[in-house]
């Protein structure tokens, strides 16, 4: 694995997320403070409830913490409007999702390009980059395949190429192999640590999946809302 | 443009929603095309109509005859039409026109007695402004100076033939009465139902004659080089007459504005036309809001992952515009087909429909309804733009709806 260098991704500041159903107030987040830097490959675990989702939400910009902030390369996130949040979504950010979220009409070629074409990127730029992904998560065949025509596992390359392909700042995976059997989530998650190491992009992921938690050179152990153990393997 | 794919493939991930939507924005466009046409068509047919069986382009009348017009009075006249219609000719340059006599009496067959229009026409030249000789549906054309045409619904009325023996008698235009006896030439059949109800025609001598008249006549009828000839001409006879001894005391009116009434009432049913079309309009808008509501509800999820990729606000109401668009563009050209075909097709069939009129319609509206239709291609560019807009301005709703979804929330959605 490569080495983390100290350049900080993201921060959390005592961030605590509190959701209302009615009259009823429900602490998802009770005070996460935690650093990120360049290149790490972090697992936040804990059982279901246990604040995960919600905190790559909240470091994700799609989710507001109740108290606290949230610290993206040096800007409080805080501080920024809704437009300039979907700004840093757009270049610093790439989501991976336990249901793989791919736009059903779209090609896996297209759904790789949609972030691209947000960026305002040239054709030919696109399809240089997109190919260069798709071969890079084994699905150079595939290019044209709409997500019905594919395995939850190639659907979830594709997913995964989908964050890439921007060169983002980090990856949030949301339980990414929930959904698939552990021999094609093992290869997502070899492909993603491989990608890590090659590409040097940060990936953090939520799961209560051992087998992620194997992968991972950090491990964030999240409980009722509160981190308790967060430990770095010294080698893996 | 950006993202044009995405929305073309988005508009057709439900046929059958896809297709039910057009089929409400394409009906709406095409209704209201048909309507326009064949309001178009109407009010076309009427003044071609109005103009070719009644009225010509422009008419001359002595002033103050348009007044009292409804009694058809013979002492507001023109005493010399021959000088009249010579400096018409020399001052003007217009050469298509005639002299009439119009007057009103009652026809007697002997049993009944009915009060009629009559038309005292000069058979030698009234061919220049008017076609009864073709209008005679049985019979013959005026031969003798006894001889009359009668309206055919009239004949029908009074249970006449050709052949019959009619008496026309009318009030002089020296106050006394006066009755002449004619033989029933022909029948006439124009598609005025005014002239086929309620007149019959003579050659103007004997009209003449029976009214006392003197060589005067109520009316020179002109034709003109077009329809759009007829206001300019009024301006120029006005200031001509001002100037010329024989016109003076004349003035000239424009078919237009003799058919004031008629053109008043398909003004009318064009405002109620418009009225249906604004309903089917906002019933094809339901239909878009609805559709695209339900787009938003069934792609939350997608919407989330959409703004989790960096999608803003505009660009979520941006991707859901171009899908309005292009269900606007799409039922909306697809409307204007169908709309101009239809309009094209009952135009070919030209179906007479007066017998389908409601009651009292023909008297009111006084003339055959075939269904003629005239499409007006910038009505129809209208339509389009119209059906483009209602799209778009019924898809804004929904479009920010989808966009202030809140992602983290969106992406929950089940």
């Amino acid at each position: 694995m490569h080495p983390v260098d100290d350049k900080v991704v993201v921060e959390t500041k005592e961030v605590t997320k509190t959701y209302r159903v009615g009259k009823v107030e429900m602490p998802a987040l009770r005070g996460v403070s935690m650093v990120v830097r360049r290149g790490e490959f972090t697992a936040i675990v804990g059982p279901s409830g246990s604040g995960k989702t919600t905190l790559l939400n909240i470091i994700g910009c799609i989710d507001d913490p109740t108290s606290g902030d949230v610290i993206i390369g040096s800007e409080p996130v805080s501080t920024l409007s809704q437009r300039q949040r979907a700004v840093v979504r757009k270049r610093s950010i790439g989501f991976v999702f336990q249901t793989f979220n791919l736009v059903p009409v779209l090609s896996a070629y297209e759904n790789v390009e949609l972030p691209l074409i947000l960026l305002r990127e040239s054709p030919g730029q696109r399809k240089e980059k997109v190919e260069k992904m798709l071969g890079l998560v084994g699905l150079g065949e595939l290019l044209h395949r709409r997500p019905n025509e594919m395995s939850g596992g190639q659907q979830q390359r594709v997913a995964v190429a989908r964050a890439l392909v921007k060169e983002p700042r980090m990856v949030l995976a949301d339980e990414p192999t929930a959904n698939l059997d552990s021999t094609t989530g093992e290869g997502i998650l070899k492909l993603m640590r491989d990608l890590n190491q090659e590409l040097k992009t940060t990936f953090i992921f939520s799961t209560h999946d051992r087998m992620v938690m194997d992968f991972a050179r950090r491990l964030v152990v999240l409980k009722d809302g509160r981190i308790v153990e967060d430990k770095t393997k010294e080698s893996q | 443009m950006r993202w044009l794919r995405l929305a073309w493939r988005n508009v057709f991930r439900h046929r059958r929603r896809t297709v039910i939507t057009f089929a409400a924005i394409s009906a709406g466009i095409g209704y209201m095309i048909l309507m326009d046409s064949f309001m178009g068509g109407f009010e076309l047919y009427s003044m071609r109509n109005f103009v070719d069986q009644e009225a010509g382009h422009l008419k001359v009348h002595a002033d103050g005859y348009r007044d009292d017009e409804n009694v058809m009075p013979l002492d507001i006249v023109i005493n010399d039409p021959a000088v009249v219609m010579g400096a018409i000719q020399d001052k003007l340059g217009y050469d298509r026109m005639t002299a009439r006599i119009v007057f009103r009496g009652e026809l007697s067959d002997g049993v009944d007695q009915l009060p009629v229009v009559g038309i005292g026409i000069d058979t030698a030249t009234d061919r220049r402004v008017f076609d009864y000789r073709g209008a005679v549906t049985r019979g013959r054309f005026l031969a003798d100076r006894l001889d009359i045409l009668v309206g055919q619904n009239l004949a029908r009325d009074m249970g006449i033939d050709t052949g019959d023996y009619v008496t026309v008698v009318a009030r002089t235009r020296k106050e006394s009465w006066n009755a002449y006896d004619f033989t029933v030439a022909g029948l006439l059949g124009t598609s005025d139902m005014f002239i086929d109800m309620n007149s019959v025609v003579m050659d103007i001598g004997t009209a003449d004659a029976l009214l006392q008249m003197d060589g005067a006549v109520t009316e020179i009828p002109v034709r003109l080089a077009g329809m759009d000839a007829a206001a300019p001409a009024k301006r120029r006879f006005r200031q001509v007459a001002a100037e010329v001894p024989e016109l003076a005391g004349l003035e000239a009116w424009t078919w237009r504005e003799l058919g004031e009434l008629i053109f008043q009432i398909t003004g009318t049913k064009q405002a109620g036309g418009f009225i249906l079309t604004f309903v089917v309009i906002v019933i094809a808008a339901v239909g878009i809001i609805n559709t695209m509501l339900m787009a938003v509800m069934e792609r939350t999820r997608e919407i989330g992952t959409m703004r989790a990729l960096g999608f803003g606000f505009k660009e979520v109401v941006g991707l859901f515009l171009w899908e309005g668009a292009l269900i606007g563009v799409f039922g909306s050209f697809l409307g204007a087909a169908m709309g101009v075909a239809g309009a094209l097709f009952l135009d070919f069939l030209a179906l007479d429909v007066t017998n389908l009129m409601p009651g009292g319609f023909q008297s009111l509206l006084p003339m055959r309804m075939i269904m003629y239709t005239d499409v007006d291609p910038m009505f129809v560019l209208r339509a389009i733009l119209l059906g483009i807009g209602v799209s778009l301005l019924a898809t804004l709703i929904p479009a920010r709806r989808a966009a202030r979804i809140q992602p983290a929330e969106a992406l929950r959605h089940v």
